[in-house]
């Protein structure tokens, strides 16, 4: 067999049957007929405009949370350790939103991405179980619930938003890069924002904020899974 | 007039459609749905399957109409979306293998074609080089799919799958040897398999 005739052999081959492809195209069209309103909007918009929008949230968010109530012990607490948690969390969060917003017609990262999302999960508790700073607050669960509160907000803000800009179908893996973003930023807002520097407190309550807001929104979508199911019969 | 002088090519229907022309989309999908129906259902037997994926490829690329840039070309752009869109089913279905449609099981139809000798030999033919193709390892397969059936250039392939021309050119060299030893056996025995009544007709 010679190279054209196997690539004819393929290509041109004898009558496969062939799907319908008027109905395919009525399917086409109604699917994109149903592209109406805010979210098809966003996400028909183009990847810098998404990715912009997604950044500047993202940094609206802690600067917002920082110039509330900005960490008291600013002025005392070491600043290369600051320098060192808000920029390798600006850098993951920077790299997560664009993995996350990765246009389709780009070569799949998808392995990049899952690595990343790991960095972001366990970064924090890295960072957490440093040595604690000489200007240590006595105190470990002092406004827990108010940092819980607040990160898991910011975090579920972000996490949202993610989800709103990506144009790729729902799936449960979807949900990874986006929490882990949301829990980077809630991390990141928060080390500006929480004086307490206790290890524990660190890595009880600011650290495990991306795996609260994965399981939760897990959680969520089987719900609704659940929901919808028991609806339809 | 010859009318495929005037007819637009890919890129300039994708930029009339980002303009607003519903008819550019149209001729579009008329362009590309059996060539991306024929890339799902070489690994994808199950035609809703593979119907599906085509229809998820067309809304993405409504999706990312925005994105598309004057000067880039359409067809590499719209096979990595399929490309990856059936990554993501099979990952997705938790799923590694599918065998393509096998064309020699299809009828060919209530009355005897006068071809039908030809079509049966084209068919077993196709049937042979799909084989093949699934032997051979995924990264190969993807380049010489896209490179010798679908026609890119390696610079095409190697943005369609992400890495480099080198790398391309490498993977398509070992496919290509890889896919000219399996159909040279699968040839071979073919031969065998024909010769064998003729030598019992003799005796």
């Amino acid at each position: 067999m010679k190279c054209p005739d196997a690539r004819e052999g393929v290509l041109g081959g004898p009558p496969v049957p062939q799907p319908d492809l008027e109905a395919l195209w009525r399917r086409v069209e109604s699917t994109i007929a149903r592209e109406k309103g805010l979210l098809a909007w966003m996400r028909s918009r183009s990847t810098q405009w998404r990715v912009s929008v997604a950044g500047v949230a993202a940094a609206v968010i802690a600067v917002t949370l920082a110039t509330a109530r900005l960490r008291v012990d600013i002025d005392v607490y070491p600043q290369t350790r600051l320098l060192l948690s808000v920029g390798s969390f600006a850098l993951l969060l920077g790299a997560l939103i664009v993995l996350n917003l990765r246009p389709l017609q780009r070569p799949d990262v998808s392995t990049y991405a899952l690595l990343f999302a790991l960095a972001a999960f366990t970064v924090p508790f890295a960072i957490a179980l440093l040595p604690e700073a000489t200007l240590a607050h006595h105190v470990a669960f002092r406004d827990a619930h108010d940092c819980l509160l607040l990160g898991t907000i910011s975090g579920a803000v972000l996490m949202t938003l993610l989800r709103a800009l990506d144009r790729s179908a729902s799936h449960a893996r979807a949900l990874v890069v986006p929490a882990a973003a949301g829990g980077v930023l809630a991390n990141l807002a928060l080390s500006l924002h929480c004086p307490v520097v206790s290890p524990l407190h660190l890595a009880l309550i600011h650290a495990p904020i991306g795996l609260v807001l994965l399981l939760g929104s897990k959680g969520l979508r089987a719900t609704k899974q659940r929901f919808t199911r028991a609806r339809t019969g | 007039m010859n009318p495929q002088i005037l007819a637009p090519n890919d890129e300039e229907l994708m930029a009339a459609y980002v303009a607003g022309d519903q008819t550019a989309f149209a001729e579009l999908f008329r362009r590309y749905a059996p060539i991306l129906l024929r890339l799902m259902q070489q690994r994808i037997s199950r035609t809703q399957e593979a119907e599906d994926l085509v229809q998820q490829t067309f809304l993405q690329l409504h999706r990312s109409r925005h994105d598309f840039r004057a000067g880039a070309r359409l067809r590499p752009w719209l096979f990595t979306i399929a490309l990856n869109l059936r990554f993501q089913h099979f990952r997705e279905s938790g799923r590694r293998r599918e065998t393509p449609l096998d064309i020699t099981t299809i009828e060919l139809g209530g009355d005897r074609d006068p071809n039908a000798d030809l079509l049966q030999e084209w068919a077993e033919q196709s049937r042979e080089v799909q084989l093949a193709l699934t032997k051979l390892p995924p990264d190969q397969r993807n380049v010489i799919i896209l490179h010798w059936l679908e026609g890119l250039s390696f610079a095409e392939v190697s943005r369609t799958v992400g890495a480099s021309v080198n790398a391309v050119k490498v993977r398509a060299h070992r496919g290509y040897i890889g896919l000219r030893k399996l159909l040279k056996r699968s040839n071979g025995n073919r031969k065998r398999r024909r010769s064998v009544p003729l030598r019992t007709e003799r005796h």
